[in-house]
């Protein structure tokens, strides 16, 4: 459980990136957070990436995620780089949602290995649910 | 709290924010552009003068917001404080955070980035702050593990400087209201633990205004802030999306007497819009705006200013109950010449008025935002208040007939002592996920009022001088080295539109349009 007051009591969701952003993703993904956020009654989301673009590189690709933003406190942790790292960190959390953008084939591999269900994929044009 | 040994928290920025630019806040605009016309020296001497300090390097006066983190730590318990950017090594032994505030850490802000692309020369505001992140003092900071907290209203320049946030190893970047989050934060930093990269402190954890806590050492030129928040909704500005609360006068009174205690006997009174001071939504009410003046005045002898008021508002305040004379008459001017205050006219377009900034002219009709400006600038000039007005190139579904509109609006405000600044849109608040205006963006309509703003600014410029600024013996040396700059603006001011109307026909060649489709 974090200790920070701006990520207690906040919806907590994985996003795995692994390229740059679109600004249509971008909305899509900025979208999925809000709905996932409202729908649990909470005002705060804390974001764990994942991403193999690296610390504080990511923030190229999310950037307009954050953007998108508004009415949400937010707060972002990186978490990793590798599929194994998501693997840990679903673990620790406890079937957290997970959101997936970009050419990141080997971590959904990995999730579909486990046989994780709550997962999102964001594709340009549509977003599915695995 | 004070340590005689050093603190653990220090809480600093670099020098073009940690300056009083001698007592007079517009002089510190001039650390947003690039040096011109005078020595880089003598410049930042004129525009960012080093500020007084104790034996432990704090400085007399600090930026308010950086005031209102330290006033959150010290009543949480912690060993922090305000320490100027030139003696922080004071407290590399007992450093284990390193918090920097900034306005515009990277000028990517307005109107830094507007002098930077017109120029394509760095603002020194930006030059100054890298100069500090790469002092030997940070780095030695870094190099023993202190942890670097960055925040402020620049904040969100860190997700485009990702290159400098890794080489000068950021751990954090707090953006918004930190009132609240900011405590454990620092907790976490110094129990070594793992630190969120970026914040953001949305509406659910802003302060009330009792979470507020009151400065403890002076502000910048005894800036209080007398509001957060603004009701006008406007689209392309981040104030709007906090929620709108009012300071009571005894909170801000007890400010002001932290500043006069200090020796800071002048007041800036910070709101979006002072004149909104418990105000019936847009319509200015005179009592609580009166008593707030009577207030101030009766707390110190020295000069009042206004950070920004909206022309609507003074618009309003004037012909309902002729506020603004009353308070410039009765109050006001026994004490001092001239107010000055910073507005936004923006754009002289109805149809963009409508669609960017709907709210901007109530209580009148959008229809009516020109006569709204025209009308504010006559009773301002008429009621010696110097406006600062701002107008924004560039904003999303900008039309060329909009820019024709701002000219025509500008042609009528010539009669009225003002600056007027033209700055890029910057995507900010609800527009934040907009694209940024550059200078390929740049029309000829454009230019023509670009132009049309340097000419009336720097007439003006030269009127407010003589009979306004910086007027006192003691700051002679800087009146002359802003005579210096006004010359060489003058002397150079035809060179400026061949300059800009070359850099238009060379995006001309390269095909590049203006505008996006829309």
């Amino acid at each position: 459980m974090p200790g920070l007051r701006i990520e207690q009591n906040s919806k907590k969701i994985v996003l795995v990136v692994c390229d740059r952003v679109s600004s249509a993703e971008a909305t899509m993904i900025a979208d999925e957070i809000a709905k996932k956020t409202a729908s649990k009654g909470k005002r705060k989301v804390l974001i764990y990436v994942i991403s193999p673009l690296g610390r504080p590189e990511y923030f190229e690709a999310i950037r307009r995620v954050i953007q998108e933003n508004i009415g949400l406190s937010m707060s972002i942790r990186y978490s990793g780089s590798k599929p194994e790292d998501i693997l840990e960190l679903i673990e620790r959390l406890g079937n957290p949602d997970v959101v997936v953008v970009g050419s990141c084939r080997n971590f959904i591999q990995a999730l579909d290995n486990t046989g994780y269900e709550n997962i999102v994929v964001i594709c340009p044009g549509k977003s599915d649910t695995l | 709290m004070s340590s005689r040994k050093g603190f653990e928290i220090v809480i600093t920025s670099d020098r073009t924010m940690m300056s009083n630019h001698h007592g007079k806040e517009f002089l510190g605009f001039m650390t947003t552009g690039p040096v011109i016309g005078l020595p880089k020296w003598l410049w930042m001497w004129i525009a960012a003068p080093k500020m007084k300090v104790d034996n432990l390097g704090r400085p007399i006066e600090a930026p308010y917001g950086l005031r209102k983190v330290e006033a959150v730590l010290q009543d949480a318990g912690y060993n922090a404080a305000i320490v100027d950017p030139d003696h922080i090594r004071k407290h590399l032994d007992t450093m284990k955070v390193l918090m920097i505030g900034h306005h515009d850490f990277f000028a990517y802000g307005p109107p830094s980035c507007e002098w930077w692309m017109l120029t394509g020369k760095e603002p020194v505001n930006r030059v100054s702050f890298r100069k500090f992140m790469e002092s030997p003092a940070v780095r030695e900071a870094k190099r023993r593990g202190v942890k670097i907290i960055v925040g402020g209203p620049a904040a969100w320049q860190w997700l485009w400087a990702l290159e400098e946030w890794k080489k000068w190893g950021v751990d954090c970047v707090v953006d918004g209201e930190a009132e609240l989050v900011i405590t454990d934060i620092v907790e976490a930093a110094l129990n070594n633990e793992s630190l969120p990269d970026y914040v953001y402190v949305g509406p659910a954890d802003v302060p009330s205004v009792e979470q507020i806590p009151l400065i403890k050492g002076a502000s910048v030129n005894g800036l209080v802030e007398i509001m957060r928040g603004c009701p006008r909704g406007c689209r392309f500005c981040s104030v709007t999306l906090r929620p709108l609360r009012f300071i009571s006068i005894e909170r801000i009174v007890k400010e002001i007497k932290v500043n006069v205690k200090a020796g800071v006997k002048n007041t800036i009174l910070h709101s979006e819009d002072v004149l909104l001071y418990y105000a019936d939504g847009v319509k200015p009410r005179p009592e609580p705006v009166l008593r707030l003046h009577e207030a101030v005045l009766k707390t110190t002898t020295g000069s009042i200013a206004w950070s920004h008021a909206s022309l609507a508002a003074i618009k309003y305040a004037e012909e309902k109950y002729r506020l603004v004379s009353k308070l410039m008459n009765d109050m006001i001017i026994p004490r001092q010449k001239y107010i000055g205050v910073e507005v936004g006219i923006e754009t002289g377009s109805v149809r963009l008025a409508k669609i960017i900034m709907p709210m901007k002219s109530a209580p009148y009709s959008p229809k009516q935002w020109p006569e709204v400006v025209e009308d504010a600038f006559r009773i301002m000039h008429e009621n010696h208040i110097v406006p600062a007005a701002t107008l924004i190139f560039g904003l999303p579904e900008e039309k060329p007939e909009d820019i024709m509109a701002t000219a025509e609006l500008l042609d009528r405000l010539k009669p009225y002592r003002s600056l007027i600044v033209p700055m890029f849109f910057v995507p900010m608040g609800v527009l934040k996920n907009k694209e940024w205006f550059r200078t390929h963006m740049l029309r000829e309509e454009h230019i023509d009022v670009l132009i049309q703003c340097l000419r009336h600014s720097v007439r003006w410029a030269e009127d407010i001088m003589n009979r306004f600024y910086v007027r006192e013996p003691l700051l002679l040396p800087v009146r002359l080295g802003l005579k210096l700059i006004l010359l060489y603006v003058r002397r150079n001011m035809d060179k400026v539109k061949p300059a800009l109307e070359a850099m238009l026909r060379k995006k001309c060649e390269t095909s590049e349009t203006g505008y996006s489709e829309q």
